[in-house]
């Protein structure tokens, strides 16, 4: 990371706006160049070792570790986010899987033994993971440095180049870049392009090998549609509405302290942040007392030095979101439950107005949304069957656990859930019949604290799988490669085709996929037969 | 539910009140946390024990590590006003050019301090005893200081009709002063300054707690505790104003130790000792204006000392004697027969506020040789006036008590041995600036209330360049006092976009100078 880079942005960027990063659209000529660039890269990318690529990542992954301040100022700056979040998610998760790919990696992406059938006796078989070659990558801007980096750095240890999209709200300009220059291996490889969806679509028309996208349901269907005659391969990331299934024989302080944190981690930016709260109804009153107290001590701001819980709304077009769907709740009859108020509705409470126009420094602090706990949402209003994507809960109370199951079930997405509850068989079973791609037992949004898992949704929240052996193997396609000696040995089953050959390969299959013990003595016998056959030329 | 302000500010003693008053004085919204309950001349407590457990911090029980020394620091709305005896004086060149010299301040100095006394002054009502007003113990001060050939002076005090008439000789037991003016008479900040804030729509919060403070990039989180109850308050800018002891302690506990190594360092408290002088007939030191000389002799004012006739009540004076059973009894039975002078002492060694390993206040504050020298000093001329006047015997006191307390975030140039800036600023730390006396780079050995008030003019001065001053918020203010509130071009982005020090500071005062211009029509500003 180049430190006084770095500095001049942050003393650019103290004006008082979230809003604060102007980004221009890569012109189509500076995209072809890149795009060329990143091909005669991955060239020569392929010809290098996975040993050596998983060097040059443990290069790139020092880097980081090293200039991670930096980092995390350049994050907390262009999200608004407080820095814990910065701090744990975006460098400590991203650090973890640059380790576990190092550990790993070597492993998953070395050539697989297969067995061969005891009919292809003597051959040996093998799959071979190969690099797709160009990998575009769409980022967004809620985890804007961990969903680009840990994605940019599998498709590396694979082999491919790749085509960086990321969000132009939070373009991280230049960190990327700078942390490749760990690692000269990777020269070119990765080919970031700065601008909005234009830039990504002009992206995708140059044909990458496959399109890595997390984001939106409504844009991810756009990608799609832009793929589909191109056949480029598409996995998506996309939204969910996650559910915390609270039983009544749970710790009720751990369990508020989660919720908390799993609905709240990021200001509630996140695809698997919890938004929908299923308590027990023999606790709920218990629960959402005590989540209310708790409420109450969570500290929102920014630009802190680890002490905010909670920091701003990056998007503004995403706060108006958020603020739709919670006045929605409230005008058909929910009941919302703010601990903070901002400035401005603690004005319009009042019945005050003020005198002067809104200064760019108010603006800026409605980008911090109130910690909202909602309380009797019915089905009918947005904020239950529509992403929130802020710090908002609904809390709902239940009786019976099929109800509770079909009810999440019944969801268009299906991106992640937690159960909470002692008994584990309990919890396990409800684990299983959940229609989602995680589930977290007694803990939430933890699958993603784990390497090893993957990473993905089901339904609206879309497919394809990140992290994980599976989520590294999608950066390859499997090249099946079967091996057999050279001889004089003609195969059975080539030419010339006979009646005796064809009244033995049925013998053959009776012997195969019959029954009894006898059928080994018959495979033996008939296999010594063709194998002799075989030898023979047509009229011999 | 948390609130906006423009300002907060902790603590609502001489800083916080003064600042109070001119900042929503130029229209800004400010609200004030206050840890001590809200009293007044009605409700404050009628005896010495409850104005201990009331009226201070842990009782009016703080002790240095080595327990040496005992530390009385006010937890009530008015702070450290409401229990100090409102003896105002202005700091002499010496202790600023001593300030100077370890500071490297430029303002720092008697020039320009003149403006700021004259300001706060203002709003006083100031008092030099008369010699019809001094009671028995101080006569018999007079007489031993010149008798001595020891020069002295009259106190001046804030205080407006004290009750005491020397025609018909009606005498108040005014040590009540100390728990709080029953009479509103001594010029406390709930009296003066605050009241003032809070005609002009200062929000006021008592018996709130803070506990952290959160600083952001668009506004400070200060969190607490009000009644038990978790709160929280936003503000583009927050001021400590809790004290030496407070406000370093509050830094120290939300984790700003990390970035400003010289947090805690510095404190220093003017060890003040009591000595009791017995004599045959009654002195009646309890009655009437209690305190009103002190001594004038340079060559103290060079040994680091100054003499004071002083009282207290039979708590503080029990205290004072060692020892128990008839022998004590003995000793208090003669409370009337007790004159009184104290040694103060102009600290010159630094102690420091720091935690200890679970997180607890460590005062960490010790007399040198070079203090006990000084200390030593003063009583040798305290035993020399009390013999001159013949007293029976002389009782020195056993520990000292740390009334004025200072430092721990001295205001200096750089980061590593200062904590705040010329302007009152944290270092590294955009919003959030102390004024109070924890700032004092080193003791003056004078009585600090109205230093600190001056200095917290002069604060909010350099708040009000560089925030625009017309509130963000809810406050309306009617047309005709805004027009000289605006400053047309200074806005806080650019100030903040700004890289160089010197091109702030050249800001800064440009927009001072602005404001003082366009004030003089509405407002006496006393020019330098």
């Amino acid at each position: 990371m180049n430190a006084t880079m770095a500095h001049n942005k942050a003393a650019m960027s103290t004006i008082d706006t979230l809003t604060r990063v102007n980004v221009t659209e890569t012109s189509q000529a500076q995209l072809e160049q890149q795009v060329q660039a990143a091909r005669l890269a991955q060239y020569r990318l392929a010809k290098s070792s996975v040993k050596q690529r998983l060097a040059a990542i443990r290069d790139v992954r020092n880097a980081l570790f090293t200039g991670r301040e930096a980092i995390i100022e350049q994050i907390c700056l262009e999200t608004g986010k407080c820095r814990t979040d910065a701090q744990l998610a975006e460098i400590m998760g991203v650090v973890d899987y640059a380790d576990w790919l190092c550990a790993k990696g070597a492993g998953i992406l070395a050539d697989t033994k297969v067995a061969t059938p005891i009919s292809l006796l003597g051959k040996k078989s093998l799959v071979s993971h190969c690099p797709l070659g160009i990998v575009a990558v769409i980022s967004p801007w809620n985890y804007p440095f961990h969903i680009s980096f840990t994605t940019v750095l599998a498709a590396l240890a694979a082999g491919n180049s790749v085509l960086l999209k990321p969000s132009e709200v939070t373009p991280l300009m230049g960190v990327v870049e700078d942390l490749l220059m760990a690692a000269p291996l990777f020269y070119d490889c990765v080919q970031v392009l700065y601008g909005s969806g234009d830039t990504a679509q002009r992206m995708i028309a140059m044909k990458p090998n496959k399109v890595m996208f997390t984001g939106s349901a409504s844009t991810g269907k756009k990608i799609l549609a832009q793929a589909a005659p191109l056949l480029i391969p598409v996995e998506l990331e996309l939204g969910g509405k996650d559910a915390m299934l609270v039983f009544e024989d749970v710790d009720l302080s751990r369990t508020v302290a989660g919720c908390l944190w799993g609905g709240l981690t990021n200001a509630g930016q996140s695809c698997t942040s919890v938004e929908s709260v299923y308590i027990h109804a023999s606790i709920y009153a218990a629960f959402v007392d005590k989540l209310k107290a708790e409420l109450a001590r969570l500290v929102q701001n920014n630009g802190d030095q680890g002490d905010a819980d909670l920091g701003a709304i990056t998007a503004d077009f995403q706060r108006s979101i958020i603020d739709e769907q919670v006045k929605e709740a409230q005008a058909l009859g929910a009941d919302v439950f703010t601990a903070n108020d901002i400035a401005h509705q603690a004005v319009i409470a009042k019945g005050e107005q003020s005198s002067q126009p809104v200064s760019p420094k108010s603006v800026s602090e409605l980008a911090f949304y109130p910690p909202t706990l909602i309380e009797g949402a019915s089905d009918d209003m947005s904020v239950m069957h529509s992403e929130t994507f802020g710090p908002v809960m609904t809390l709902h109370a239940f009786d019976d656990e099929r109800e509770l199951i079909e009810r999440c079930n019944a969801s268009e997405f299906g991106l992640s859930a937690s159960v909470w509850s002692k008994d584990l068989t309990r919890a396990k079973r409800v684990a299983k019949q959940l229609e989602v791609g995680a589930v977290s037992i007694n803990n939430v949004m933890l699958t993603e604290g784990n390497p090893n898992l993957p990473f993905g949704g089901t339904k609206q929240s879309g497919f394809g799988r990140v992290k994980g052996s599976e989520g590294l193997l999608g950066m390859t396609y499997s090249k099946a490669i079967l091996i057999d000696k050279q001889s004089k040995n003609i195969e059975a089953n080539w030419y010339p085709y006979t009646r005796q050959k064809y009244q033995l390969f049925d013998k053959l299959m009776m012997a195969m996929y019959g029954t009894g013990l006898k059928r080994w003595l018959d495979f033996a016998k008939v296999g010594l037969k063709l194998e002799s056959f075989s030898q023979k030329k047509r009229g011999e | 539910m948390q609130e906006s302000y423009d300002f907060a500010i902790i603590g609502s003693g001489p800083s916080g009140s003064v600042l109070a008053h001119y900042l929503t004085q130029a229209g800004a919204q400010c609200v004030m946390l206050e840890a001590g309950k809200a009293l007044d001349k009605r409700t404050y407590p009628k005896n010495e024990l409850h104005a201990n457990s009331q009226l201070m911090w842990n009782g009016g029980m703080d002790t240095s590590q080595d327990a040496q020394l005992l530390f009385l620091r006010g937890k009530v709305l008015g702070g450290g006003s409401v229990i100090n005896q409102c003896l105002l004086d202005r700091f002499d060149a010496l202790a600023l050019e001593d300030w100077q010299a370890k500071s490297t301040v430029d303002w720092h100095q008697l020039a320009d301090f003149e403006r700021h006394y004259n300001e706060v002054e203002s709003h006083l009502c100031l008092h030099h005893f008369t010699d019809d007003e001094h009671q028995r113990n101080a006569q018999l001060f007079m007489q031993g200081l010149d008798q001595c050939g020891m020069k002295w002076t009259r106190l001046r005090r804030g205080q407006n009709n004290c009750g005491h008439n020397a025609k018909t000789g009606q005498r108040n037991d005014c040590m009540q002063c100390l728990n709080g003016c029953v009479r509103d008479a001594k010029q406390s900040m709930p009296v003066t300054f605050l009241r003032k804030a809070r005609q002009q729509g200062l929000a006021l919060l008592t018996e709130f707690n803070v506990t952290q403070v959160i600083h952001g990039q668009h506004f400070v989180t200060v969190f607490g505790e009000q009644q038990g109850q978790p709160r929280q308050i936003r503000a583009r800018h927050c001021i400590m104003a809790a004290g030496a002891i407070g406000s370093t302690e509050l830094l120290l506990k939300s984790g700003f130790s990390s970035s400003l190594p010289a947090l805690g360092q510095g404190f220093t408290c003017h060890p003040q000792l009591m000595n009791i002088g017995l004599f045959d007939e009654p002195v009646d030191a309890h009655l009437g204006t209690f305190q009103s000389v002190k001594s004038d002799e340079p060559q103290f004012r060079q040994q680091g000392f100054k003499l004071e006739n002083v009282f207290a009540g039979p708590i503080a004076i029990a205290m004072l004697k060692p020892g128990f059973g008839q022998e004590h009894q003995d000793f208090m039975q003669k409370y009337r027969h007790m004159a009184c002078i104290e040694v103060a002492v102009r600290d010159a060694t630094e102690g420091q506020i720091r935690l200890n390993n679970k997180g607890e206040l460590v005062i960490d504050k010790r007399l040198q040789p070079a203090d006990l020298q000084r200390a030593q000093a003063g009583l040798n001329a305290v035993e020399r006036v009390f013999d001159a006047v013949g007293a029976q015997s002389v009782l020195k006191s056993p520990f000292s008590f740390g009334l004025h307390l200072m430092g721990g975030c001295t205001m200096g140039e750089g980061v590593h041995n200062s904590v705040v800036n010329s302007d009152f600023g944290v270092w590294g730390y955009d919003r959030l600036s102390i004024a109070d006396s924890s700032i004092f780079p080193n003791a003056p050995g004078i009585n600090p209330s109205l230093t600190i008030m001056a200095m917290a003019h002069r604060a909010s001065e350099v708040l009000l360049a560089k925030y625009p001053c017309r509130s963000q918020y809810t406050r309306h203010i009617p047309a005709q006092d805004r027009s000289d509130l605006v400053l047309e071009s200074v806005t806080e982005t650019k100030t903040v976009v700004l890289k160089s020090a010197a091109e702030k500071s050249t800001l800064a005062n440009a927009s001072a100078k602005k404001m003082k211009l366009k004030s003089e029509g509405n407002k006496v500003t006393t020019e330098v």
